[in-house]
């Protein structure tokens, strides 16, 4: 013996704990303590026990030996007897033993499986925690986002306004309001009024992605509108620059008259200029073709060019508002910013249209395809 | 307040095993000095189980060389008290009969019985005296 303790009353220990004792089994709790060590891992009452059922057994079974040992004479009888005995005793230890690591091995499967579950009510509330911390946080970037464009909405109108100003005053030193001016200073002057016009180009696109990320109407639809007029304005703009380049820039007219659109021309004539003055940008030898495709209720206009082509990789950023250029592209044209596309295919999008481009590859040429709405 | 001590289950339960097995000697040799002895024994256990000579032997001896590491486990003094009492009574009333030679057959199998029931307690773990302390002292708390 260890030491003698007084000890008030056993604490609640958990089932497996080496204190636990079965509340539901009188004989545990009386002794308070478990009598065998599958006890430990038992929540059973007594008489659920298989343990006590056999008990029962042996003990009625002992019972009826000893009153046959008194009524039975003779010597094999008491061998038999007494073998019976030794036979209850063995089976009771194999019976115990056994029913140990039963017991044992469901009490680890239990446990194991109440861990598992733990840990999943863990994942999943940690899974709940950080999904709410980012919609939270996603929140807060659409706010900084919508703040931005705000912000950049109304740099770019008092931006636009000198500039405005700035190309009113040109064009009347130009005209000669001022008094004559000496072809030296002309010169100098129209190269002012192209860069003047160039920025105030920028300022309006950038105005225009504004709007388009904040979500506000930039274009207004007219019912009725012709297209081959429109081409043809665009195409006059151009054609100087795709001769300075050496390209041709060729319209291959339609055998029948094209339909109208639901369209505003001068978004429209933007969104198509931009595409075309692209293709003119990135050729350097050969040259572009427009034509017309008139399908089920819908129209479609189609800028095949031989340009340097789109990789599949860029083909993936081409519309969105991500404005990175391709490399090949920065290598041919270096000072572009990646916004032209953009814009055009949120004013088509305005127009219930559709964009997209296809190439087969780097130095293989690029056809964009735009589909309207026959209206 | 219940009073409390420690103990090793496996070297209670040895001595428990080497009573039954003199017990059983004593019944097959007839011999009720046995008898006598044991009960003895177990009525001496009463006061403490310090005075279990079998109990110390395997502890101290035992153990070590089958390098056992179970743990101590707690009981009851009353419940060691009363179990070693109810046998070393049994026991007792045995030998006196065999040896008054009154109702000798009685007596042989009242051994027989108590030390079929040390045994059965020692190996399967089932004590019917732990049992009949449990029961009593249910009914005597009511």
């Amino acid at each position: 013996m260890k030491r003698v303790e007084k000890i008030k009353t056993l604490k609640k220990e958990k089932i497996g704990q080496s204190e636990y004792i079965n509340e539901n089994c009188w004989l545990t709790k009386t002794l308070n303590y478990f009598p065998a060590p599958r006890c430990r891992y038992c929540e059973l009452r007594f008489r659920n026990c298989l343990f006590s059922q056999y008990l029962v057994t042996s003990l009625i079974l002992t019972f009826v030996l000893f009153v046959l040992s008194f009524l039975v004479e003779g010597k094999i009888s008491k061998l038999v007897i007494i073998s019976i005995f030794v036979l209850v005793i063995v089976y009771g230890r194999f019976f115990s033993k056994s029913t140990e690591k039963i017991i044992e091995a469901n009490f680890a499967q239990r446990k194991a499986k109440e861990a598992l579950e733990e840990l999943a009510k863990g994942l999943e509330d940690q899974v709940e925690q950080r999904t709410k911390e980012l919609r939270e946080a996603y929140r807060k970037l659409e706010k900084l986002d919508e703040a931005k464009n705000q912000f950049l909405m109304a740099t770019q109108h008092h931006l636009r306004t000198p500039l405005t100003s700035m190309r009113g005053y040109l064009d009347l030193i130009f005209s000669g309001s001022y008094g004559k001016i000496s072809p030296k200073i002309k010169g100098t002057i129209l190269r002012f009024q192209t860069s003047t016009s160039r920025l105030i180009k920028i300022v309006n696109e950038l105005l225009d992605i504004s709007q388009f990320q904040l979500g506000k109407k930039v274009v207004s639809l007219q019912s009725n509108v012709e297209i081959e007029p429109i081409f043809k304005e665009i195409l006059e703009e151009l054609q100087f620059t795709s001769q300075t380049k050496g390209i041709y820039l060729k319209l291959e007219k339609p055998t029948e008259k094209l339909p109208t659109i639901e369209a505003d021309p001068e978004k429209f004539k933007v969104a198509l200029s931009n595409i075309i003055d692209n293709s003119i940008k990135y050729t350097t030898q050969g040259g572009i073709t427009i034509k017309f495709q008139i399908l089920d209720k819908k129209l479609r206009i189609i800028s095949q060019d031989t340009g340097i082509g789109i990789s599949k990789e860029d083909m993936k950023t081409l519309f969105t508002g991500v404005f990175e250029r391709g490399e090949e592209a920065k290598k041919v044209f270096t000072t572009g910013r990646g916004i032209g596309l953009y814009i055009s295919s949120k004013i088509i999008e305005a127009h219930n249209g559709k964009i997209w481009a296809e190439s087969d590859g780097v130095g293989k040429g690029s056809t964009f395809i735009i589909e309207l709405p026959i209206s | 307040m219940q009073q409390q001590c420690l103990v090793y289950d496996r070297s209670l339960k040895f001595s428990r095993i080497i009573y039954g097995v003199i017990a059983l000697i004593a019944y097959f040799t007839r011999n009720p000095w046995l008898v006598l002895v044991i009960g003895i024994l177990m009525i001496i256990e009463v006061f403490s189980v310090r005075y279990n000579l079998f109990y110390h032997f395997h502890f101290f001896i035992l153990r070590k060389l089958l390098k056992d590491k179970s743990e101590p486990i707690k009981k009851e003094s009353k419940e060691l008290a009363f179990t070693c009492s109810l046998v070393g009574s049994l026991l007792f009333i045995g030998f006196l009969f065999s040896y008054l030679g009154k109702f000798v057959d009685f007596a042989w199998i009242l051994v027989l019985l108590v030390a079929f029931l040390m045994l059965l307690a020692s190996f399967t773990g089932v004590c019917v005296a732990s049992m009949m302390y449990a029961l009593s002292k249910n009914i005597f708390k009511r």
